[in-house]
């Protein structure tokens, strides 16, 4: 391998964004490939079958199974209603009838005559998936999925909880070191509610809390600790796989756990793009690099010739080379930013004892010191 | 007229003839490549390469990993074994020619996209659904979520649990041939009403392998057609006191094959590339352990700690010397150190991990770095404190594998066994298969132990987290070549093992941990043993402490221990002298008098200078 990739998290005005949206089952495309779509519009449809109900027909009748065999009224494939028959026995020369009405609605969908259950599948219940961000269709996979494509200015963070979310982007006006408190928020005249609001070093417990007193949409800061997120999401985190928390609004960090300023590219992008529209989700999955979360600030359409060029850009930064900037992920440099001054071939000995590869950098507070390759990020 | 490919070589393997077999392992996040060669005084392991594996998009082709991986073999080895064409899906590898290029051989393994996922269903706790368990964890499979009808959850509890999972295949076992029917079928009922979809292919239908009672089988399959593929093959438990699971596990290892790794993106082509199939990682290494077992005759305890999960194999003797082996595996699919480091902190919690810093650290700085850990997986410890505090965890991951490990270990094998009623009953006492002061050998793997810059730490390490007792031997996979080993194994046996001795195994040395019976604890310094080394010197084992004797690796011969109390068993019985054969290594002969189970002082300073103790023996910096 002469190139080695490495982590690169996207921080840049424009870029070509392109989302596929999927049904979980086979369904319906709502758009035609060209159309303009808004974020929260539904461009796909579905039915999820519905939840079946298992009826215990002996054991609710009181009878052995291979008695209510022949009492069966609801045969397998039928249409029942709720309170329609579904079993009647007469006994005693037919002086005395049992019945067993239907607990739900629903289609029978089996009957085992060993135990005499019978399952109900109740109406399928809809499903829509929206667009998730603003931009036209791309593409459209009949019965399956859509790509919605746009031109937009892109942030990728670290980590994040809490799902997909739209909102107005506002910047805090607040030092990147300073940590965001509920004295900070209160401080805040404007209207948070379903404001993407950027800024600060972290969030306290009650910083985060206060932000979702005024219904912001989401929070995008430099780093949290993780006791605070634990407070904030209610469990421990176990393994980096987020997105379905239920929390009152997306949190995404753009640099790691602790305390850790968000970049200044980060914040230039949040004042630069105040009052438009975006989209967001916190939904990490660290597992082969596979998610990160995001905030997607969709541009006006005329912007996308140039868009290319700048994803291009994007793609050739995704290998280390002397003269790139790097943003250093493990201590005792852990978020301090630089530039790679020389890559040297062979493997060096470092503190810990292991001998890898390494690179020398020469850190913005003007040290020059040497880390390991797995030990940077490209920014 | 273009060169040969492998895949184009005669689908027959003769084993006699095979000089060069490339071997590769995609994992979640690597795919490591080696090149096994015949060379004149045997089979050796000569290069190793690897490359991100490839089956997340944007990519989502898990040969553009392996063909990355092949890269870096024929670079570092100078041997052409690529062709210079790219002819679409076929192999790219060449056949061994007399020029020195090509290969004669590719197999693989792989526990890519998470590895084989299943969810499996019995009607009692620890009798068919430990039974179902045990089948899905022999073929290599993480158990998702195990489905009983005792399992204290209410029916909607396990509906909501399996609806959200998204397994690679369902097994359903229970009910002994003539006995419950209604069980079976109401496990049939609850797969039916979870309705979980499959992991690939949106279109595909989840296969469902009944292993229950015959009895109910039709009427299972009626329920679970529709929605399902259902697959029915013997009752995985046939009578109480006899397992069945060869039928089972076949067809699992059928469908990871032919339905699981075919829908994974790009392992129809992978497939194509080798005559032998691929198998899940962990089945590959659970093979390897069990060969080297029977070939030496050693009850193994091998441990493979990854980023996200932490399998763990045994191979020990059921009850006596003169019984068969009997061989466990289980996988703790959130105890790792990248991914699943957090689920390490929490399960073994911060004072634990802690415990085994030979310095102070506050609990939010362990916290926070223990999560950017896990948010930046492939970062590495640059400082000697970042290193100990990944051991630390290391030793957790590795102590909390292990419990699991115990309780879910009992003495059945994988094939056909009968078991008496009595045995069954005694099944939930797991541990008394899991005989410490028998166990011969310890084999650790994965990064944190094949890679650790003082292969002396990798020895306290293992002995840490297991406790080993009497006298047991320590070594580490060199570079993490189990699973190549292992599916080679299924082709040429002898050579396999003949790389495993000579190229993978690195001895660390021999542990000698007296064990004192009952709970009065001894006084601290008071001599538990002594031990008289091969080369004559005799050395006290000391209550408390810990220390390593300079014992070469390749160096063998026999030790003498003699426990100074009735109380004091090495390995013959409680006050019995001891002989025992011991091997050398990086720690060398390992007097280990701390006690089991190892307790640490309750004051901090107290704590702090015996952890010292133990890494100044083993001559391990702690700044």
């Amino acid at each position: 391998m002469q190139q080695a990739y490495t982590p690169a998290l996207q921080v840049t005005p424009k870029a070509k964004v392109s989302k596929l949206r999927e049904l979980p089952l086979a369904g319906k495309v709502l758009v035609r490939p060209g159309d303009e779509v808004r974020a929260d519009d539904a461009v796909l449809s579905a039915e999820l079958p519905g939840d079946l109900t298992i009826v215990r027909v002996a054991d609710r009748m009181g009878f052995e199974p291979h008695e209510v065999v022949r009492g069966m009224k609801a045969v397998v494939g039928q249409s029942v209603a709720e309170g329609q028959l579904l079993c009647e026995i007469r006994t005693f020369f037919g002086f005395f009838t049992s019945q067993l009405l239907s607990p739900s609605a629903g289609t029978v969908e089996f009957f085992t005559s060993s135990n005499a259950h019978l399952g109900i599948r109740h109406a399928p219940v809809p499903l829509f998936v929206n667009a998730y961000i603003s931009g036209i269709v791309s593409g459209v996979e009949e019965g399956k999925a859509v790509t919605i494509e746009t031109d937009a200015a892109l942030v990728q963070g670290i980590f994040g909880v809490g799902g997909e979310r739209q909102g107005v982007v506002y910047a805090l006006n607040i030092g990147n070191n300073e940590q965001v408190t509920v004295e900070h928020i209160g401080r805040i005249k404007d209207n948070l509610e379903k404001r993407i609001i950027v800024g600060g070093l972290s969030f306290t417990a009650d910083g985060l809390a206060a932000a979702a007193g005024r219904g912001v949409s989401a929070v995008i800061t430099g780093s949290v600790d993780s006791t605070v997120l634990r407070e904030f999401t209610g469990r421990e985190i176990a393994v980096s796989v987020t997105g379905d928390e239920d929390v009152p609004f997306t949190l995404i960090i753009t640099e790691g756990f602790g305390k850790l300023p968000v970049s200044e590219r980060v914040m230039n992008l949040a004042r630069h793009y105040e009052g438009k529209e975006a989209s967001v989700n916190g939904a990490t999955q660290v597992r082969a690099g596979a998610m990160r979360p995001e905030l997607i600030i969709p541009l006006a359409q005329s912007s996308a010739q140039t868009s290319s060029l700048s994803e291009g850009a994007e793609e050739e930064t995704r290998f280390l080379r002397t003269g790139a900037r790097v943003r250093i992920i493990r201590v005792p440099y852990f978020g301090q930013f630089g530039e790679i001054t020389a890559m040297p071939p062979e493997p060096q000995r470092i503190p810990s004892g292991a001998l890898v590869r390494v690179l020398d950098v020469h850190l913005d507070n003007g040290d020059e010191v040497v880390v390991p390759r797995a030990n940077v990020e490209l920014v | 007229m273009a060169a040969k490919r492998v895949s184009e070589a005669a689908t027959t393997i003769e084993a006699n003839k095979l000089r060069v077999v490339l071997a590769t392992d995609c994992g979640s996040t690597t795919t490591k490549a080696v090149l096994f060669e015949k060379k004149e005084d045997g089979w050796r392991q000569t290069f190793r390469g690897e490359a991100p594996t490839t089956v997340e998009k944007p990519v989502a082709d898990v040969t553009i990993g392996a063909k990355n991986a092949f890269l870096e073999v024929q670079e570092l080895a100078g041997r052409q074994i690529l062709s210079r064409e790219e002819e679409g899906d076929k192999c790219p590898l060449l056949i061994r020619e007399g020029d020195g290029s090509g290969v004669d051989l590719y197999v693989s393994t792989s526990s890519a996209g998470g590895g084989l996922q299943m969810i499996v269903a019995g009607v009692v706790s620890n009798m068919t659904t430990a039974s179902a368990e045990r089948a899905a964890l022999g073929a290599g499979a993480i158990v998702m979520d195990a489905v009983s009808i005792d399992d204290g959850r209410e029916q909607y509890e396990r509906v909501r649990k399996v609806r959200h999972l998204r397994p690679d295949i369902v097994l359903i076992a229970g009910g002994a041939e003539g006995g419950t029917i209604s069980h079976p079928l109401e496990l049939a009922e609850t797969i039916l009403q979870a309705d979980p979809r499959p992991r690939f292919g949106e279109t595909l239908k989840l296969p469902v392998i009944y292993a229950a009672n015959s009895k109910a089988r039709v009427q299972a399959e009626e329920i679970l057609r529709q929605r399902f593929e259902f697959i029915a093959v013997d009752n995985i438990r046939p009578a109480l006191e006899r397992e069945n699971l060869a039928p089972a596990r076949n067809a699992i290892h059928e469908l990871f094959l032919n339905h699981v790794m075919s829908h994974a993106p790009g392992y129809r082509k992978l497939m194509s590339w080798s005559p032998v199939a691929i198998m899940p990682t962990p089945a590959a290494v659970g093979d390897m352990v069990l060969a080297a077992a029977e070939k030496w005759n050693l009850q193994i305890l091998a441990v493979d700690i990854g980023g996200a999960t932490t399998d763990v194999f045994s191979v020990f003797r059921g009850g006596s010397p003169d019984q068969a082996f009997v061989f466990n595996r289980t996988v703790s699919a959130n105890l790792g150190m990248s991914y699943s480091v957090g689920n390490v902190l929490i399960e073994a919690g911060e004072d634990n991990i802690r415990r085994w810093l030979p310095f102070r650290m506050h609990k939010e700085e362990l916290r926070d770095r223990l999560c950017n850990k896990m948010i930046r997986p492939t970062s590495i410890p640059y400082t000697i404190e970042d290193l100990l505090l990944e051991q630390a965890v290391a030793r957790e991951a590795l102590r909390l594998a292990f419990i699991h490990h115990r309780r879910l270990a009992v003495g059945l094998k994988g094939t056909k066994q009968r078991r008496s009623i009595g045995d069954f009953f005694r099944q939930s006492s797991a541990d008394s298969l899991l005989d410490m002061i028998g166990l011969d050998l310890i084999i650790g793997s994965g990064g944190v132990l094949s890679h650790a810059p003082e292969r002396r730490s990798g020895a306290l390490m293992l002995i840490d987290a297991y406790e080993p007792e009497g006298v047991t031997r320590l070594a580490v996979d060199s570079i993490f070549m189990m699973p190549h080993l292992g599916v080679f194994a299924s082709v040429d046996k002898n050579a396999a093992a003949e790389i495993f001795v000579r190229d993978c195994l690195i001895d660390l040395g021999t542990v000698i941990a007296p064990v004192v019976a009952g709970r009065a604890a001894m006084e601290t310094g008071a001599a538990l043993a002594q031990a008289v080394l091969p080369d004559g010197r005799r050395l006290p084992i000391r209550c408390g402490e810990i220390q390593c004797c300079e014992y070469e690796a390749g160096e063998r011969g026999e030790i003498v221990v003699v426990p100074a109390s009735r109380r004091v068993d090495a390995g013959s019985g409680p006050g019995k002298t001891h002989r025992a054969q011991v091997y050398g290594g990086y720690a060398g002969i390992v007097l280990d008098g701390r006690g089991r189970p190892l307790v640490f002082p309750a004051a901090e300073e107290a704590r702090l200078a015996a952890v010292q103790q133990w890494y100044r023996a083993f001559g391990l910096k702690t700044e």
